[in-house]
Formats: C-alpha cells, sequence, structure tokens
C-alpha cells in the first residue's frame, strides 16, 4: 500500500524520520517527542531552524489577512508537501504589450 | 489729417464687427451649459484635493460615483480613508524566492482597475541572468516568456512604485498633483493632473504609467471597492502608479500583489510599528533598495533570505 | 487713451491690406494650420496615443521642438537688446524684428507645451493662487513664470517702441532702460531654466550632467541668430524701404561662428567624459551615435546633424565665405538644421533610451505628430508675419497717428 510513495525529501530519508511508526495519526522528532499533525512545524525546524526563526515573526511563506490585526499563519505542508517539497515550475502569465505594439 | 487706408476686400473691419463676432465666439463656446451634465463645469472647476474640506471631499466623490454610474452602469464606491495615524508602509521583496511567474502583476492589474486596451501594468518584473549584471539593469530582459518558471541559470526582481521618502516625482510635478500623503504612499490626484509626465521623467524606476488613451476596461471586470487617490477608473491623459493598494492597506489588508505571490516571496507591514514583520525585516536581513545612489530613499527593500 | 485704441485699431487693419504675394503666403499658412488643427482634434478625441510617444519615452517631438523654440526665443533677444544700451547703429535698428521673433518663438512654445499635455483644459491648475503651482521645488513652474514674464517683458518692449515710433518719436531710455536691464538676465533665464528641467532629473544620467545648461545656451546663440539672419534679408527685401546693413548682418554672423564653436567643444567635452570613463552612463550617447544592441534608429540624423554643424562653423568662421551671401545663407540653414536635430531629438530621445528599467523603445514621430507641429510653425510664421505686418508701417514712417497735440 505505501510502495507507491515516493520520497524525496532528505538525502537517504526514510518515512520514520517522521512518522511514528507506533501511533500513525502522530509524528515523531530526532529526540522521540511525539508531536501532532498541526504542531507539524516542530519537525520541519529540526533542519530548517533559519525558516522556522523567520516563520514565527511571519516573514516566511505567504502573507494573507490583515497586517495590522490578527495574522493568518499556515503550517509548512499548506505550501510544502512534505514528500517532495521542491516547487515545480509553473506557466508564467503572459509578458507585458511591447510598446511599438500599443495602438 | 490722417489717412485712413480702405482695405482692398472691403471687409468692414470696424469695432462693431469685432464685437459682433466674439460675442457669437463666446456664445459658441458657451453650448456645453446646454448639455445635462452642469458636472462638466463642477469637474473643471474642482479645487485642489488637499485644499478642499471634508464637506467638499463628500461632494466631490458623491459627483464621481455618479459618473461611474453612468458611464459603467454599475455602483463604484470611492472611499477617502485618510492615513492611519503612526503608520508608514514598507514593502519586503525576497529576491531569493520570486520565480516571475507574473500573477502579481495581473492580480494587481484586477484589484486596480488597470486598462486592459491599452494595457497597463503597475508592476514590471524583470529578468536577470546569474553571473552577469544585476543592479545595472541594462541588461534585464522583461518580455520573457518561457513555458515554465523559474527558469535555470537566471532570477526574477519585480519593480512597482518604491514609494520613496524623497520622491523625485513629487517634486518634479508643476501643479502639485502627485504628493507623498503621511502613511508614506505617494498618491496622485486624476482630477488634478494635467499630462504633463514631467513626474515619468522623473521617476528613476520606471513606476509611473501614462493613459496615452482613454483607460479600456470591461464593467464587468471593475473592482466596484475604491479610493479615490488609488483605484478608482482613471481618464484618458493622466498618470498612474502602483498606490500600495491603498483601498486595502488603509483598511487593515494586505495588498493584492502581497496576497497572490504563490511562493511568498513579498511582505508588508508597518515600519513604525516595533514589532510588525517589516521593522524585523529591515533590522535582521540585509535589505537594499534600488539605485540608492539617487537618496530618494525607497520604502521598496529588497532581500535575501535563505533559499535554493 | 481713446487715441491710443483707435490708432491700435487703424495698425490693425493693415493686417487685412497686402499684395497677391501676401495673401498667398498667409492663405497658405492658414492651409498648413488647418491640416495641424484637425490632426490636433483626432489627438484630442482619441488621446496621446496617436503619437509614437510610449510610458518608455514619454516626451518626444513636441518637446523636442519646445526646447529648439526656447533657444531661439532667448537668442533673438539676446544678441540684439544689447544694441539698446551700446548704440552699435546698424544692430539698433533690427532689435525690433528681433524682439518680434522672440514673441513668436515663445508662443510656439507655449503652444507646443499645450498640446503635448493629457489634459490641456486643466491648464490653470499650473497658476498659483488659483491652482496649485508647485513653486519652487518644480522647475516645470519655473519654466511657466519665466517664458510668460518673457512673453510679457518683450511685448511691453517691442509695443513701447512701435507706439513711441507711431507718433514720431524716439524712445524714452527711462522708459525701455529698466525693461531692458531685466530682459537680458530673463532671456539666459528662459534657457537656463529649460536647461535645469532636464538637468535636474537624477533618474536620467544624459541629462543629470553640468555641461547641459551650457550647450544650451551655445546651440541656441547659434539657431537663434541664424533664423534672425535668414529673416532680415527677407524683410529688407519685401520692404524696401527696410534698411538692415550689411555689417549688422555679418557681425551676427561672426558671433554665430564664436557660438557653435563653443557649442562643438562641449560637445567633444561631453564625448571624452562619457566614452572614456566608459561606464554605464555612456549608453545613451551610444545609442545616438552608434546605436545600441542593434537599435539605431537616430544614428543618420545625428551625424548629418554634426557635419552640418561643423560646416556651418568653418562657413561663419572664415570672412570669405561668411560675407558672400550664398555661401552665408547655406550656413544659417546648416546651422538650423544642424541644432534643430541635435538639440530636438537628438537631446530629448537619448534621455529616455535605455529607459530606467533598461530597456530600449526606439521612438519615432509618427505622421499626426508631425502635422500637428507643422500646425504650431505655421501659427509661429502667422503671428511673425502679421506682426511685421503690423510693425514695418510704422516702423518705416509711413503710418503715423494723430495724438492729443493735434
Amino acid at each position: 500500500m505505501h510502495q507507491e510513495i515516493l520520497l524525496n525529501h532528505m538525502p537517504d530519508g526514510w518515512c520514520f524520520d517522521c512518522h511514528n511508526p507506533d501511533n500513525r495519526d502522530t509524528l515523531r522528532l530526532a529526540n522521540g517527542k511525539i508531536v501532532s499533525f498541526q504542531e507539524s512545524y516542530y519537525l520541519c525546524a529540526q533542519c530548517h531552524g533559519t525558516v522556522f526563526r523567520d516563520w514565527k515573526v511571519g516573514l516566511h511563506g505567504k502573507r494573507t489577512g490583515m497586517w495590522d490585526g490578527e495574522k493568518q499563519y499556515l503550517l509548512c505542508v499548506h505550501c510544502h508537501w512534505p514528500h517532495d517539497p521542491v516547487f515545480k515550475p509553473i506557466k508564467p502569465l503572459p509578458p507585458p504589450v511591447k510598446p511599438s505594439d500599443i495602438r | 489729417m490722417k489717412k485712413r487706408e480702405r482695405n482692398r476686400m472691403e471687409i468692414p473691419v470696424n469695432r462693431r464687427t469685432f464685437l459682433k463676432g466674439a460675442a457669437l465666439g463666446l456664445a459658441a463656446t458657451a453650448l456645453p451649459l446646454n448639455k445635462a451634465d452642469a458636472s462638466f463645469w463642477e469637474a473643471f472647476f474642482q479645487k485642489y484635493y488637499r485644499e478642499m474640506n471634508d464637506e467638499e471631499k463628500k461632494k466631490v466623490i458623491q459627483r464621481l460615483e455618479k459618473e461611474y454610474l453612468q458611464k459603467y452602469k454599475k455602483e463604484i464606491k470611492v472611499g477617502d480613508e485618510k492615513a492611519l495615524p503612526g503608520v508608514l508602509f514598507g514593502y519586503g521583496l525576497d529576491l531569493s524566492r520570486c520565480i516571475g511567474c507574473r500573477r502579481c502583476v495581473y492580480a494587481c492589474v484586477d484589484e486596480n482597475n488597470q486598462s486592459k486596451d491599452p494595457q497597463i501594468h503597475w508592476i514590471t518584473v524583470l529578468r536577470f541572468k546569474k553571473g552577469e549584471k544585476f543592479t545595472d539593469l541594462e541588461e534585464s530582459e522583461k518580455y520573457y516568456n518561457p513555458k515554465e518558471v523559474p527558469e535555470p541559470g537566471y532570477f526574477y526582481m519585480p519593480v512597482q512604485c518604491q514609494q520613496c521618502e524623497k520622491p523625485p516625482c513629487v517634486k518634479a510635478c508643476p501643479t502639485q498633483a502627485t504628493w507623498k500623503d503621511p502613511d508614506g504612499i505617494v498618491v496622485v490626484d486624476y482630477n488634478w493632473c494635467i499630462g504633463c509626465r514631467y513626474c515619468m521623467a522623473a521617476c528613476p524606476y520606471g513606476a509611473r504609467r501614462f493613459n496615452w488613451a482613454a483607460p479600456n476596461r470591461k464593467p464587468e471586470e471593475l473592482n466596484t471597492n475604491t479610493h479615490y487617490l488609488g483605484n478608482r477608473p482613471r481618464y484618458k491623459g493622466v498618470v498612474e502608479k502602483c498606490t500600495f493598494c491603498i483601498q486595502r492597506t488603509r483598511n487593515g489588508k494586505y495588498p493584492a500583489c502581497v496576497e497572490a505571490c504563490p511562493v511568498g516571496a513579498r511582505k508588508f507591514g508597518n515600519l513604525l510599528d516595533p514589532g510588525s514583520e517589516m521593522r524585523y525585516l529591515i533590522e535582521h536581513k540585509r535589505v537594499f533598495r534600488l539605485k540608492e545612489d539617487l537618496n530618494t530613499y525607497p520604502k521598496f527593500y529588497y532581500f535575501f533570505a535563505y533559499g535554493r | 487713451m481713446g487715441y491710443l485704441i483707435k490708432n491700435f485699431f487703424i495698425a490693425l487693419r493693415q493686417i487685412f491690406i497686402g499684395n497677391k504675394k501676401y495673401y498667398l503666403w498667409v492663405g497658405f499658412l492658414l492651409f498648413l494650420i488647418l491640416i495641424g488643427a484637425s490632426a490636433y482634434m483626432t489627438q484630442a478625441a482619441r488621446g496621446l496615443i496617436i503619437t509614437g510617444m510610449r510610458d518608455q519615452v514619454s516626451w518626444g517631438f513636441y518637446i523636442s521642438n519646445f526646447t529648439f523654440l526656447v533657444g531661439v526665443a532667448a537668442a533673438a533677444v539676446l544678441l540684439v537688446v544689447p544694441a539698446y544700451i551700446y548704440n552699435f547703429k546698424p544692430i539698433k535698428e533690427i532689435v525690433l524684428f528681433g524682439e518680434l521673433l522672440a514673441i513668436t518663438a515663445i508662443s510656439m512654445c507655449l503652444l507646443f507645451v499645450m498640446i503635448d499635455m493629457g489634459q490641456p483644459l486643466r491648464g490653470w491648475h499650473i497658476l498659483p493662487i488659483i491652482g496649485a503651482m508647485n513653486f519652487p521645488a518644480s522647475l516645470l513652474a519655473w519654466d511657466v513664470l519665466v517664458l510668460n514674464g518673457y512673453l510679457v517683458i518683450n511685448t511691453c518692449i517691442a509695443f513701447y517702441v512701435l507706439y513711441r515710433l507711431s507718433i514720431g518719436k524716439e524712445y524714452k531710455m527711462s522708459v525701455i532702460g529698466p525693461l531692458i536691464i531685466l530682459s537680458i538676465p530673463w532671456a539666459v533665464s528662459i534657457h537656463t531654466v529649460t536647461a535645469f528641467l532636464y538637468n535636474g532629473l537624477s533618474a536620467r544620467p544624459f541629462w543629470n550632467a553640468s555641461i547641459l545648461a551650457p550647450r544650451f545656451l551655445a546651440s541656441a546663440f547659434c539657431s537663434g541668430p541664424a533664423i534672425m539672419l535668414i529673416l532680415f534679408q527677407i524683410i529688407r527685401k519685401i520692404f524696401k524701404d527696410v534698411d538692415i546693413e550689411d555689417r549688422a548682418i555679418f557681425k551676427i554672423a561672426e558671433l554665430i561662428a564664436y557660438a557653435m564653436a563653443i557649442n562643438l567643444f562641449l560637445l567633444g567635452a561631453e564625448t571624452f567624459e562619457v566614452f572614456y570613463s566608459g561606464t554605464i552612463h555612456e549608453y545613451p550617447m551610444q545609442y545616438l551615435y552608434f546605436g545600441l544592441h542593434g537599435k539605431a534608429k537616430l544614428v543618420p540624423y545625428i551625424w548629418f546633424a554634426t557635419l552640418l554643424n561643423i560646416t556651418a562653423f568653418l562657413l561663419f568662421l572664415l570672412p570669405r565665405t561668411r560675407e558672400n551671401f550664398t555661401t552665408l545663407n547655406m550656413a544659417c540653414i546648416f546651422v538650423i538644421i544642424g541644432v534643430y536635430i541635435e538639440k530636438g531629438m537628438g537631446l530629448v530621445i537619448p534621455g529616455f533610451v535605455p529607459d530606467t528599467l533598461g530597456e530600449i523603445y526606439e521612438y519615432g514621430p509618427t505622421v499626426p505628430e508631425v502635422l500637428i507641429s507643422m500646425g504650431v510653425w505655421a501659427i509661429g510664421a502667422l503671428i511673425y508675419t502679421l506682426l511685421l505686418k503690423f510693425a514695418i508701417p510704422i516702423y518705416t514712417g509711413k503710418l503715423r497717428f494723430e495724438t492729443k497735440q493735434q
């Protein structure tokens, strides 16, 4: 069932670097501590500490909501799929019209 | 006795005929008065915005909303929210993350009612080749159109109005139609601008756009939530530019480009708030601004967070 | 006072009296004006999109013409007004025609600015008190003040002199002296302010060089007097009783030679600085003289202009060619065309190429743009013609008015 999962994260990484083998509804940190899926950022922070530091301040990632009020914090996994986190290239929107083509 | 020379063509050019002609001419220019819009003359004599009191501003906005309703058959709300106290807006752009997808460009176009034909984009995304000139801008390319972005070997930098603290455009404008509001946004009064384009010559960042023809946008594509100094529908012959989405930011929301960016390259906030992410940004990241040698003190900070 | 108004209208009637050539000439100008006006109607309707200007090159042919004409206006007066003070008789007689040329040139400048505006009806916004003039920060506000002030000063001087002549008297130095003293620095200032409005823009390195203001004045002293030399020869041919001595003409031609020498030297200085240092600021000049990244639209024009300027300089310098009317007139034509190209498109367009974000847009005026500009030049020619028609009968003594004494 899990054979078709392709893991493209961390060199020589495997499932139980993140998943808790005893309880598949939780995650496991390197020091053995258990965290819920809602707090998965602790897991990512283990290796991506500098990003975590920025994220805590609101400086990493997409900003939505009110700049002066309630900030909406997205989890890492909202944007980065942990099994294959690198963003794939996307189709750009069209370039502007050249001034010589504006009539 | 002086000689009175008769003119050859025998046209009786004396004071009487001159006055008659002048009266007829004046009458001809009075014709627009017969047209239903007394609003033509109201618009012509509209006062300078910064000298209007709140009463007068309300009347102007009422007139504008009526004009828009007539023109687009749509109710356009024109707000005039003032600058919030204790706020100085700043913008951050993470160059390690921008992939040049231009979603910010088109989000801005839709949010700010930019003309589709002739096309106006307030944001320009420049592409640079890694290893070659960067801050020169001369070697940049803005018409790139690959199948996918980011392209290997290139990086991207969006440019829009830098909302300078010492704006050369404000210095140049002969009618003071553009000025810096207290929250740092450089605004244009589209009913005061005479279209001389001196500000466009003065802007070092190519941020200003001119309406060479009447802006063209389908009524169903109009964003009806507008601001007098921001995204309300503009006119032929006036200058426009990014206003940090004044209609959104003065109501606490992020600009449209910030929310559109799919990779989180754009940051925005209040530079005067010590707890804001913008303050953290300029205090902890190595920020630079474009063409700093010109001493314009932009509030648009570029930086590199960690990235690939 | 009543006499003044009556005499004014009598002189005004002169405009409608003339021979066949006069009517043909005025008719031709009116025809050109009509074409220009109808082209302007399309611009007023559709907007400035009918021109070749776009965001990247936001000033073009209209402002090129404006810049050239401000120089003509400044030089017209600056050259001849000192005659009032130094009493060099040959030049004293032609001062009036120089003043009238200045009035014409300034009127054309104002017209060119008006047709270049996106919202010309809102022009009153630029006025102080009733508008919101950005004085002293904006150089355009300064330009509005000095150009209009110059027009007023010249109109006052010219019409005062004409009025005194018309009642058979000389002008009073006590009246005109202060105006002349004012108009000399004012003439320098109109062109310096125009130079400064380009010079002050840190965004455009091609213009942001201190050599710009001196170059403006030097080239103005070439083109303005050259136009005057041609006009003087036409005037003395048509109005047989207007006496303009050859001595005056040759003196002015000599001054043009020196002005062109300075202009060419400053061009050399600019070229050296830009190309020897070899920074990115060389790109506009490279675009102008050699082309940039394959875009080379202006290259043939600027080389043609430079060739004309150098040839004209030599023709003006050598007394043999300067005092021969054929070569003199050739040199005048050369210098007018040369400076028109160099100070017009050759100044305005490279300021925008490459633009602030590095883009190269090759601007060229469109047909409507050229037709409208031609209409403005025709209006200028018509103004000067009518002013002469009004002034020359008074000047030559053919027309004299009754005064309170008679």
